[in-house]
């Protein structure tokens, strides 16, 4: 991706975070929150995590791996154990990456 | 006692609070504890997850001490110097001194003094803008390793240092900010990366909406500048203060969302810059793109609240992952949205079945 793509979506996202963080507190007089919209944002945050984490772990080379020859989703789930009983970042992450070194070395 | 019974109501209080719903119990109590107190300083995910009777035993506990210390200090001291802001924490020149020199004095001399505070000072009784900062102190501390995370997984997707540091600085939203280095690492077209990148960062619109009837008495202008520093943590401190019985000293309460937004976003800032002196010399073959799954995994712990949470991050998930193959990388942005859908499907079928 050149420079210049990269300020260009540097510059969208930001901007885009940015009407997003300032919508209501901006239209409050004009407009009130539409309750079903209210619920459903709720399932934001379950829905884009699990989202972006899934893929992560069980998409190699292109295709589904769901087998124990996946090192990404051994030590994926390693650390989603850890991350549950935990919530820690640096022990999930430490546990993640340290077994995902682990099991590249031993592949 | 009353102060926990209270608590117990706030803790059943669902709508507004909804992702960060324990970490504002948490907010409860940091506001009250020193940085120093806290062994560690990811106890505030630790107390995320509401629904978890271990983790509410856990909050109580610490709530029902900081509540009482709360209420000795509120009559009146900020010479209790034991916070810890750290090196980050922005010092508001007026609010801070000037609060703390009030502090001390009791009733009315107070109140005539507060006639006289400047607009920037907190009507809240005595410590001002520096404990609002404090507040948040134990937030910094998750906040670091995350943005050191998204510094470092910028550089290593190619971005320049200063294109990375810039992303931080203007998006202020770590989710968006990994997924969108991770997308460009992965050749996405840069449209549906601001879309991928948006729809992570839609829950802001549930915080804008919710905090959006304390700020209707400022002006257009402060409203702008104030949505800036609409982050997670800070909505949570904020909104938590805003449900306060008394009402968390409503005309002021800006400054104190504000102080805590400066805080983290400085903390923000300062952990990115360490992810990108870092990220510059540490080799692609560690794979450390990987930490960036693990992060939000972290993330997605807490998010599952209940079961219609449950079903979005399923749907979520498994679309997304099945959607792979989709051209223009669409497949996590339509997993996400179709987890959206699910979770609030299941809601009203579930209450339709009671």
């Amino acid at each position: 991706m050149s420079d210049t793509t990269i300020w260009l979506l540097i510059v969208g996202v930001a901007a885009g975070t940015y009407l997003i963080r300032a919508s209501f507190i901006q239209a409050w007089q004009w407009i009130s929150v539409p309750p079903a919209l209210a619920r459903a944002l709720r399932y934001v945050p379950p829905a884009v995590f699990a989202a972006l984490v899934l893929p992560a772990l069980v998409v190699a080379d292109g295709g589904i791996d769901l087998s124990p020859d996946n090192p990404r989703l051994v030590a994926g789930l390693a650390a989603a154990v850890v991350a549950w009983y935990s919530r820690n970042v640096l022990l999930t992450i430490g546990v993640g990456m340290g077994g995902l070194w682990l099991l590249q070395a031993a592949l | 006692m009353r102060g926990l019974r209270r608590l117990d109501q706030r803790l059943a209080v669902g709508e507004t609070e909804v992702v960060v719903g324990a970490q504002v119990e948490h907010a409860l109590a940091a506001g009250h504890l020193d940085l120093a107190g806290l062994a560690r300083g990811d106890d505030a995910l630790v107390l995320v997850q509401a629904g978890r009777a271990q983790g509410l035993e856990l909050a109580r506990q610490v709530l029902g001490e900081s509540l009482a210390h709360g209420m000795i200090r509120r009559r009146g001291m900020c010479t209790r110097s034991g916070y810890n802001i750290g090196a980050g924490a922005p010092r508001p020149r007026d609010a801070g001194a000037h609060a703390c020199t009030l502090a001390p004095r009791a009733g009315g001399r107070r109140r005539r003094s507060r006639t006289r505070l400047p607009a920037g000072a907190d009507a809240d009784t005595p410590p001002g803008l520096r404990r609002r900062v404090a507040a948040v102190a134990p937030m910094l501390a998750v906040v670091v390793p995350f943005g050191m995370i998204a510094g470092l997984s910028a550089m290593q997707s190619g971005f320049s240092a200063a294109q990375a540091m810039t992303l931080s600085a203007t998006v202020f939203a770590g989710a968006s900010q990994l997924a969108t280095v991770q997308l460009v690492a992965d050749g996405a077209v840069p449209a549906v990366i601001v879309l991928t990148a948006l729809t992570i960062n839609l829950r802001m619109m549930m915080y804008s909406a919710s905090l959006a009837p304390h700020f209707q008495h400022l002006g257009s202008g402060s409203r702008l500048g104030l949505a800036y520093f609409l982050v997670d943590q800070n909505y949570a401190l904020a909104i938590n203060r805003y449900n306060r019985p008394d009402g968390g000293f409503e005309p002021w309460g800006h400054w104190y969302y504000l102080g805590g937004g400066v805080a983290l976003w400085l903390t923000w800032q300062s952990a990115s810059a360490v992810g990108v002196f870092l990220g510059a010399g540490i080799p692609r073959d560690w794979s450390l793109d990987f930490a960036v799954p693990l992060v939000f995994l972290v993330l997605l712990m807490p998010a599952l609240r209940d079961r219609a949470h449950v079903v979005a991050a399923l749907v979520g998930g498994v679309v997304a992952t099945a959607g792979t193959g989709l051209p223009l990388k669409l497949g996590i942005v339509t997993g996400a949205l179709s987890g959206i859908a699910a979770g609030y499907a299941f809601e009203r079928w579930a209450g339709a079945q009671r």
